[in-house]
């Protein structure tokens, strides 16, 4: 009995780190707004990476810095390097569909498009890129649904409005939308902020059961949220990087005063 | 007795004050419970092998009483710990500190157990003559060194101090030795004829005892350590 407890113990832990996206020397700015400043981080592949931090720190800048986004917004810039598996997404001629293609993101409200079935809300994007196969979209469309944890509740009213499903529903119609297109990385901005306890529960287990296959980042002003799925953190504050470890060694002892002071709840 | 900078105790929450100050009150409770018990403990590590030498029946049954009142605190403070859990999930620092008071309770417990045990020991013989007196001097020496790291082990605690937390490691080995002393000297009583065998072996268990509670007071220093540092000590330490 001890030995074989003890075998287990001193199994080795298998950590196979092998980042995706590298950050360096990341700066963003609305206009003159200094947003985040020289950020550098590596995210890991097929692991979930949470962003903390008080409102107005950075994070989801960062976050839709990683699929272009930033620049959608008016004044908005950013210099720096973003490589996805190697390569810049910043580099001049990249295509920026094509990085929001591999770069998937879900909002902090659900918005699933108004007028579309459920059906149509995750085929879209795929018809986007030019798949108009009846029988593939049919497959795509339940392959997405099921990874998002809502084909049994949905199979039966697919060409029923997705505005129609509960807060939690919709949010998971989002994820599937966003998977449809099959991504490499998922960006999650306070995805559960809007849903209840049960609904959050279910995106949460859905993001670990996610990170299986996909590279996950999470932006959250829940910590026991980051805590709880998060292999990684990033703590920013005021635009910088203050700290960014393993989730545990995060929430068990960080090194830095003003990481502790966040999360501990001592903060201003 | 434990010193007088019980007062610094609130020192133990490392940083300032928490936003929410029901936090702070949920923390400052259990900080003050635990150095109150340690307080108790003490006092009753302190006395009870006076007790034993003396075959004092007052103050053994004293002794038997206190320990009750350190079961209650013990009690308090579970309660507290998980209240604190709940309510507020703490981390890092601040759970730290939760987790710390909450063991720390357990040793302090099972030493105010060990202290009362050697107390009745002394109700048992209270009719019989007075023990060899060079165990009684084995006794004394191994309850000087033993009540001196316990002491130290709630100091290190208080001022999260690494360094003595370190001592106190180190000297459970001399404490170790002292017992290892007093147990061949009562061996050899016993076979070399001794008049007083019962005498002897309740000297053997409440050297036993002694030697558990520098257990516990060692166990207090790595929570001491652990409050500082974060990490665990590793599984080397003997006896």
């Amino acid at each position: 009995m001890i030995e074989a407890a003890t075998k287990r113990l001193e199994a080795p832990i298998v950590d196979s780190k092998r980042p995706i996206l590298e950050v360096n020397s990341l700066n963003a700015y609305y206009g003159k707004t200094h947003a985040v400043k020289d950020v550098s981080l590596e995210i890991q592949a097929q692991a979930i990476t949470a962003m903390i931090g008080p409102s107005g720190c950075g994070k989801s800048t960062l976050l839709r810095c990683i699929n272009r986004m930033h620049e959608v917004t008016r004044g908005a810039s950013a210099t720096g390097q973003i490589l996805l598996d190697g390569r810049d997404l910043y580099a001049a001629g990249v295509n920026v569909t094509q990085v929001r293609r591999r770069v998937g993101m879900v909002f902090q409200k659900p918005n699933p498009f108004p007028t579309m079935s459920i059906y149509e809300n995750v085929a879209a994007g795929l018809r986007l890129n030019g798949l108009h196969d009846r029988k593939a979209l049919d497959q795509r469309v339940e392959r997405s649904l099921r990874m998002a944890a809502l084909w049994d509740e949905v199979k039966d009213r697919l060409r029923r409005p997705g505005a129609g499903l509960s807060g939690g529903q919709q949010q998971r119609l989002c994820i599937a939308r966003a998977l449809a297109i099959d991504p490499e990385v998922l960006l999650l901005d306070e995805p559960c902020s809007a849903l209840d306890p049960v609904s959050t529960s279910r995106i949460e287990e859905l993001i670990i059961e996610l990170s299986k296959n996909y590279t996950i980042v999470i932006v959250t002003h829940n910590l026991q949220q980051a805590s709880r799925v998060s292999d990684y953190t990033a703590f920013m504050y005021l635009g910088e990087l203050i700290e960014f470890s393993k989730t545990e060694k995060m929430f068990r002892n960080p090194d830095k005063k003003q990481t502790e002071d966040y999360i501990t709840g001592r903060f201003g | 007795m434990v010193d007088d900078e019980t007062t610094g105790a609130p020192n133990l929450i490392i940083g300032g004050a928490h936003t929410l100050k029901a936090f702070d009150q949920s923390l400052s409770e259990l900080v003050t419970l635990i150095v109150d018990m340690g307080i108790h403990v003490s006092s009753m590590v302190e006395k009870s092998v006076q007790v034993f030498l003396d075959r004092d029946t007052a103050a053994a049954n004293q002794l038997i009483q206190d320990d009750l009142q350190v079961d209650n605190l013990k009690n308090a403070i579970i309660s507290r710990t998980l209240d604190a859990l709940v309510r507020h999930q703490p981390v890092a620092s601040d759970l730290r500190l939760v987790l710390a008071i909450e063991h720390i309770a357990g040793d302090l417990e099972r030493a105010a157990d060990h202290s009362k045990n050697i107390a009745k020991r002394s109700l048992s013989l209270a009719r019989s003559a007075k023990s060899d007196s060079a165990t009684n001097e084995l006794i004394a020496r191994l309850h000087k060194s033993v009540y001196a790291m316990f002491v130290e082990s709630l100091r290190a605690f208080r001022e999260k101090n690494e360094a003595l937390a370190s001592d106190i490691h180190r000297q459970d080995q001399t404490t170790d030795a002292l017992y290892d002393d007093l147990f061949h000297a009562v061996i050899a009583r016993i076979q070399t004829g001794s008049a007083d065998v019962t005498g002897d072996i309740q000297s053997l268990f409440v050297g036993k005892s002694l030697e558990r509670i520098g257990d516990h007071a060692t166990n207090i220093a790595e929570e001491a350590r652990f409050l500082a540092r974060g990490d665990l000590p590793s599984a080397t330490r003997q006896g």
